[in-house]
């Protein structure tokens, strides 16, 4: 049984073929066998390679010391700013909608609670989910279902939670000093629809600006269900590709949008061609038909 | 102009340039925070998360075949999202501390799996070079950028040629211990 030194010596004279011929096979044959000196032989080969690469430890050092430097968390600027002193009334208000309708429901023990049933959610050919979640995710955004007449039971809650990532992004000036800006001017706000037929159908709208021409089909919109995964594993629902046009300095895009969607909460991410990180984002809830 | 100032930004990853990487780190971290904080990451996450980005495309602009197809912060920000979608899929993996339960299986094309997982061993050995003392760090590095003993005892102020390379395959020693500890090994071991 050799020592840590020892074998750390022979390793390195094995990875640098300066081993003799009987100490080669003698190596050979313990290395077939020991698994652990195999871990070991490749643990040092990759020291070896690591420590030659002068350039990359340059480069882990200069990262190491950027890194140290204090950063500031940026906020985001709202584009279309909040009435001042309003803003405290509108979740106030929702609370009390809904322990009125918990204390009604409490009043009404003759009336059946309905089950969530996630079959009950109408089929259509875009499924915002990959599979409906057993356990509600966590989020310090709570899910608003949109009032109907309709059982309860038809709407699953967790298509109408708050995507993660981008909903605090909404209505905000996302990327700025990039190569293209755009924003959205139609929806300027977020949008509430119901579909007929089972189809939504909608105008999209806004401007862009870059430092350089742009190519006319250079920004793209995405369309995202709620779920954080879809955005992340970059799963749109669908591509519509923009065209802009140029008016003086400035550029426009319109696309009309007609899809068929399950209720739920979705989201209009504009991008670059060829980009994920989203320029712009704005959210649609639909509701059941009617 | 902006094609110009993509490929200023992979020359200055590759020559390791303080002062372009200070400012690709200045305009990606607000985009990197909206992204990871949302899901649970913190300011240190997102400083891991640069860094590995970072070498990630230093590794891929050694591959002769490299072309930067889309504009740098694209790019960079695809990285960086397929790198937390992955760190979150293997923190969900795991005991229940995320409660998101949808996968986080990112779609990514060609060497993606290679370079992620060598990136994650550079880190590891970085992280386990830089616990060495000063001396060990600068004696390793100079036996393996090929200098001579000569230059390296000089250099070292060392007085033999055996004492050197005893204090070489210490901190040799020391460093693969270290390496072998650090969580991030063990998981890739497994």
């Amino acid at each position: 049984m050799m020592n840590k030194q020892q074998d750390i010596e022979l390793i390195e004279q094995y990875l640098d073929n300066q081993l003799n011929e009987p100490d080669l096979m003698a190596f050979q044959s313990r290395l077939a066998t020991d698994a652990e000196l195999r871990a070991l032989v490749d643990l040092q080969r990759q020291v070896q390679a690591e420590l030659a690469n002068a350039a990359q430890i340059k480069l882990l050092n200069t990262l190491h010391d950027i890194v140290q430097s204090p950063f500031e968390v940026p906020t985001l600027q709202k584009e279309t700013p909040t009435k001042p002193g309003l803003g405290w009334w509108i979740p106030g208000v929702s609370i009390l909608i809904v322990v009125a309708y918990l204390f009604y429901s409490a009043l009404q023990p003759a009336v059946q609670q309905p089950q969530l049933q996630p079959e009950a959610v109408p089929k259509t050919d875009a499924q915002p989910a990959e599979q409906v979640p057993t356990q509600t995710p966590k989020s310090e955004i709570p899910a608003q279902v949109p009032k109907t007449t309709e059982p309860i039971a038809a709407l699953n809650p967790a298509d109408f939670q708050p995507n993660r990532i981008l909903d605090p992004l909404v209505g905000s000036q996302v990327r700025g000093g990039g190569a293209i800006e755009a924003s959205f001017t139609q929806p300027a706000k977020s949008l509430n629809l119901t579909p007929q037929n089972g189809r939504i159908s909608f105008l999209v709208k806004g401007n862009a600006s870059a430092d350089d021409k742009p190519e006319k089909d250079a920004l793209q919109l995405l369309l995202f269900s709620n779920r954080d995964a879809d955005f992340l594993n970059n799963k749109p629902i669908q591509k519509f590709p923009l065209s802009l046009l140029s008016i003086g300095n400035a550029y426009r895009f319109s696309k009309t949008i007609d899809q068929n969607l399950k209720p739920g909460l979705y989201y209009l991410v504009l991008v670059e061609k060829n980009s994920i990180e989203p320029l712009a984002v704005q959210k649609i809830t639909v509701n059941l038909s009617k | 102009m902006a094609e110009l100032r993509d490929q200023h930004y992979i020359e200055a990853i590759k020559i390791g340039d303080r002062v372009v990487l200070e400012t690709i780190y200045q305009t990606m971290m607000p985009s990197l925070l909206r992204l990871i904080k949302p899901t649970g990451g913190s300011i240190d996450d997102a400083k891991d998360l640069f860094q590995d980005a970072i070498v990630l495309i230093f590794k891929k602009i050694q591959q002769p075949d490299f072309t930067l197809t889309s504009a740098f912060s694209s790019y960079f920000y695809g990285i960086c999202r397929n790198l937390w979608a992955n760190h979150l899929k293997k923190k969900s993996s795991g005991h229940v501390t995320f409660g998101e339960d949808t996968k986080y299986n990112f779609v990514t094309d060609g060497d993606w799996h290679e370079l992620e997982e060598q990136t994650t061993r550079t880190r590891i050995f970085y992280r386990a070079f830089r616990q060495l003392g000063q001396d060990c760090q600068q004696l390793l590095q100079l036996f393996f950028q090929q200098k001579t003993m000569e230059e390296i005892m000089q250099e070292m102020q060392l007085g033999s040629y055996d004492y050197a390379r005893r204090r070489k395959y210490l901190c040799k020693g020391k460093l693969t211990e270290l390496m072998k500890n650090d969580p991030a090994y063990q998981e890739l071991s497994r």
